[in-house]
């Protein structure tokens, strides 16, 4: 991963302006390739986090999209992010509900195309919680304080916060007296619940999610601060597939409506309240993050 | 080069060509991308007005189910009026109006569900509103018209992002194609340019090459010409020569032995006849380069000055004669008799080009020629004598020709067209070069340049010695294949007193030399003469004769004399026709060094 623009192809052609003309000859051949119409569309996505949860969840969606494109589809359960983005950059794979960082990977190497996102993934946001009885108010409040990140692998509990943090020029190690990670967003609350850090960041969604469950007691933490918003999933389209299969996608997600029972019952098994449209510059931020803090991260 | 020059040029014009339609089409670029950002943009302000509105909505129809809200218009409880309703409904449906409006008039296929969606929803929202609905229902409603605004707010978002970089794309790849094309387009033209030059420069190197071909066979063939009419032209004088020299000799013995006026007065005229025709056989000679030749060292200026008033003379007293000589130029080395037929020949020329007057000019000087500056000369110091009229002038036709054998411009009888290819034979064969230069009513100039002499020059006006007596009583031996000749001499030598013996040939005269005639004190050979010539002969004759002196008789030389053994120092030679009173003398001459050696 290298510059992660989203001019890959064009900045390439400015890179070799030698090759140009070579490329232009060979463009009408191209559009073959480029216009791919499969016989089943192969959908991938990865378990749900929590495993106990059946990853049949996708079901109803993948049913209501074939019933409303036309489109034979078969959805495909991936072991990891490796495998998925593999199979994807592949081609094995045609449509995959990618993290943010994923999905740059793939855009990266075989142009991937951003199809959809859910409402709560174009403005996702990281939350930085505190225990309730804590006065302080502002993060900067917190300096000098034991700080903890989640797994280091996770975009909304490490990677985008820590970015955020660095474009602020704020150097968490220099900022917290520690810095330390948790494996699970969860495990960042409990930290926090039972001061072994003073303060942490985690994913919002979950955390609005869980607060007031077993897992995070009501009165047990508050958000001191939130980071600004950034791509989180997304619904990732090969690049080669025909435009008229996108947009008949784009317009069967975008029409999934609340007030349609139906809809709403696929709406909640995904966790969205509506899909949007995805486009490229959403993923500036994220592109940018992952320039600026490695490729590691995912 | 001219093709380099067009090359470059024609690559400035494409390369210019190409800066204005990349300017053109930076244009076209940006009213594309006006067009899209005034699209989209328009679009989204409106559909966040329609955002807005649905917010409002929620408040002014679903009141209820908002009651905590501290939106703009709660006022709390059901305080909107169906005005308000009706406003906000009408505000609605003319922002739906515009999107419609703005999408047909843009075209954009992918908005058109979203927007039929919202058109469906506000549709419904005046009958729904008047019958009651549930907070739930009211709230999923209103919820789902909004998110269906938000979809189509960021279609518009998405969508400018997708044309702009399209756009970018498109500026991407086509301004290095440009610049590719440009770069292509150089090559093409450097490697024309490169190409057309070898080709060109080919062509022209073989076109001179075949001019130069085709120039120096026609100097061959030219030379050729020239050679064989100087072979034949040779002949005829030396025969000729042979007659006149009998024709003189005879006419002089009669003219000493004729008393009566009449028959004197005849046999003068044939003499003039026969010396002009002599001097028309040694011009003949001259031309062929067949004429003995009296080479002498000696400046030219003192020959000019020499010639000074024979020159006015001739011109005669319309004509005004200027001599510009230069002073201290080095001497030449050639005959002086024949430099003077040349003068005389221009100066008499450059008459002829003044029939009513003008002014003939000769200068002398000395030039320097570098090596290349002139094709026929060598380098080094040349004497250059100018002659220049004011006459009438010359055609660059009849200027190319002028030296060619016959060629005049006189009127028939007037020339022979000898004179100035005589001239160029002359100076030819001193190794010299006469040019011409001339204009129509102008005037014409002749320039002579002849090789300078880094000997001692002589004076042209030492007299010879005291003339000796021309008589003797000494034995000569003439051999002379031409009995009228040898007859002429025979009577004319015993004239002067010389016992004298005669053979037709080398053979006959190598029998008188064997003593059974007693010594002979001079040997007279002509040198051109069947089977043994002269210089052989005399060769032979003197292990004969040792003490006897020799004279050699020529019409013309050839190569006779440079082939043979003998030192031609040594041997006088006669060049014929000559005087038996000269040949008299010379014999006296020779006899007389012969006995002081």
């Amino acid at each position: 991963m290298s510059t992660g623009t989203q001019n890959h192809g064009a900045r390439s052609v400015v890179r070799h302006p030698l090759l140009t003309l070579l490329a232009l000859f060979s463009l009408a051949s191209c559009q073959n390739d480029r216009q791919l119409a499969p016989e089943t569309l192969v959908v991938s996505v990865l378990p749900d986090r929590s495993t106990d949860e059946p990853s049949s969840r996708f079901d109803p969606l993948m049913d209501y999209l074939e019933a409303t494109t036309g489109q034979s589809m078969q959805l495909v359960l991936a072991e990891d992010y490796a495998s998925l983005l593999q199979s994807f950059i592949n081609g094995d794979v045609h449509l995959a509900f990618l993290g943010s960082v994923t999905f740059v990977s793939a855009e990266e190497a075989v142009n991937a195309e951003p199809l959809v996102m859910r409402d709560i993934d174009v403005s996702f946001r990281s939350c930085y919680v505190a225990r309730s009885d804590d006065s302080r108010r502002v993060i900067d409040d917190f300096k000098g304080s034991a700080f903890s990140f989640g797994s280091e692998l996770s975009t909304s509990g490490h990677l985008m916060p820590r970015y955020f943090m660095q474009r602020s020029g704020v150097a968490p190690e220099d900022f917290f007296s520690s810095v330390d990670h948790a494996r699970t967003h969860f495990e960042t609350a409990q930290k926090v619940i039972d001061s072994s850090v003073a303060i942490g960041v985690m994913n919002c969604f979950i955390l609005e999610e869980a607060l007031g469950s077993d897992r995070i007691p009501a009165d047990g933490i508050r958000v001191v601060a939130k980071t600004p918003g950034y791509a989180n999933y997304v619904w990732t389209i090969q690049e080669n597939i025909s435009d008229d299969l996108k947009k008949a996608l784009v317009d069967a997600y975008l029409a999934l409506d609340n007030s349609n029972a139906e809809h709403a019952a696929i709406l909640r098994s995904l966790r969205a309240s509506v899909f949007l449209p995805a486009g490229r510059a959403d993923f500036e931020d994220i592109r940018r993050a992952v320039l600026a803090l490695g490729d590691d991260q995912t | 080069m001219a093709y380099m020059y067009a090359m470059v040029t024609s690559v400035f014009i494409l390369a210019a060509v190409v800066l204005l339609s990349l300017f053109s089409m930076q244009d076209v670029e940006l009213e594309a991308r006006d067009r899209v950002t005034f699209f989209h943009l328009k679009s989204s302000s409106i559909a966040q007005e329609l955002r807005q509105n649905v917010r409002e909505l929620e408040h002014i129809f679903f009141p209820h189910s908002h009651a905590g809200d501290e939106g703009p218009h709660a006022h709390g409880g059901n305080v909107f009026t169906t005005v308000d309703q009706q406003v906000l409904l009408t505000s609605i449906e003319i922002n739906v109006e515009k999107l419609v409006a703005l999408q047909e008039e843009f075209g954009g296929a992918e908005f058109e569900a979203t927007l039929e969606r919202i058109r469906d929803r506000v549709q419904q929202l005046a009958p729904l509103s008047a019958s009651g609905l549930t907070d739930d229902e009211a709230d999923r409603f209103a919820g789902s018209l909004e998110h269906f605004v938000m979809q189509f707010n960021r279609l518009h978002i998405v969508a400018a992002e997708k044309s702009l970089a399209a756009l970018d794309n498109n500026n991407a790849r086509t301004t290095p194609f440009y610049i590719a094309l440009l770069a292509f387009a150089a090559m093409t033209a450097l490697i024309v340019a490169f190409t057309m030059r070898l080709v060109r420069g080919s062509i022209v190197r073989e076109g001179d090459t075949r001019r130069a071909l085709e120039q120096s066979r026609e100097q061959l063939h030219h030379m050729q010409k020239l050679d064989a009419l100087g072979q034949l032209v040779g002949g005829v004088a030396h025969d000729f020569n042979n007659l006149l020299t009998a024709i003189l000799g005879q006419t002089n013995q009669l003219l000493k032995s004729t008393e009566d006026a009449k028959s004197r007065s005849s046999l003068e005229q044939i003499h003039k006849a026969s010396s002009q025709a002599a001097n028309l056989t040694r011009q003949l000679l001259a031309f062929s380069r067949m004429q003995p030749v009296e080479t002498r060292v000696f400046h030219v200026d003192e020959l000019m000055q020499d010639m000074d008033g024979m020159l006015r003379r001739m011109i005669g007293e319309d004509i005004a004669l200027e001599m510009q000589l230069g002073c201290c130029q080095p001497p030449v080395e050639m005959d002086p008799t024949q430099l003077r037929q040349v003068i005389l020949n221009l100066a008499s020329n450059a008459r002829d080009a003044m029939p009513r007057g003008g002014r003939i000019t000769i200068a002398t000087g000395d030039v320097d020629i570098q090596p290349g500056d002139k094709q026929d000369l060598g380098a080094g110091r040349y004497v250059k004598i100018v002659v220049n009229d004011t006459g009438v002038g010359m055609t660059t036709e009849t200027c190319e020709r002028v030296f060619e054998p016959f060629f005049t411009t006189k009127p028939m009888g007037r020339g022979t067209g000898l004179g100035l290819s005589t001239v160029h034979g002359i100076i030819s064969a001193a190794d010299g070069s006469i040019s011409v230069s001339s204009q129509l009513g102008t005037g014409t100039q002749f320039t002579v340049l002849l090789p300078a002499s880094d000997k001692e020059a002589e004076s042209l006006t030492d007299k010879p010695a005291e003339q000796p007596l021309a008589t003797g009583t000494e034995t000569v031996l003439i051999v002379e294949d031409e009995e009228m000749i040898r007859t002429m001499l025979k009577e004319g030598l015993k004239q002067y007193g010389y016992k004298v013996m005669v053979a037709n040939d080398a053979y006959e005269g190598l029998e008188y030399c064997t003593g059974e005639h007693g010594d002979i004190d001079v040997l007279i050979s002509d040198v051109i003469m069947p089977q043994i010539n002269g210089a052989e002969f005399l060769e032979e004759a003197r292990r004969l004769q040792p003490a006897a002196a020799c004279i050699l008789m020529s019409g013309y030389t050839d190569n006779v004399l440079e082939d043979s053994g003998l030192e031609l120092g040594k041997v006088p030679l006669l060049q014929k026709p000559f005087e038996i009173e000269k040949l008299a003398r010379m014999v006296r001459t020779q006899l007389d060094e012969r006995s002081a050696a």
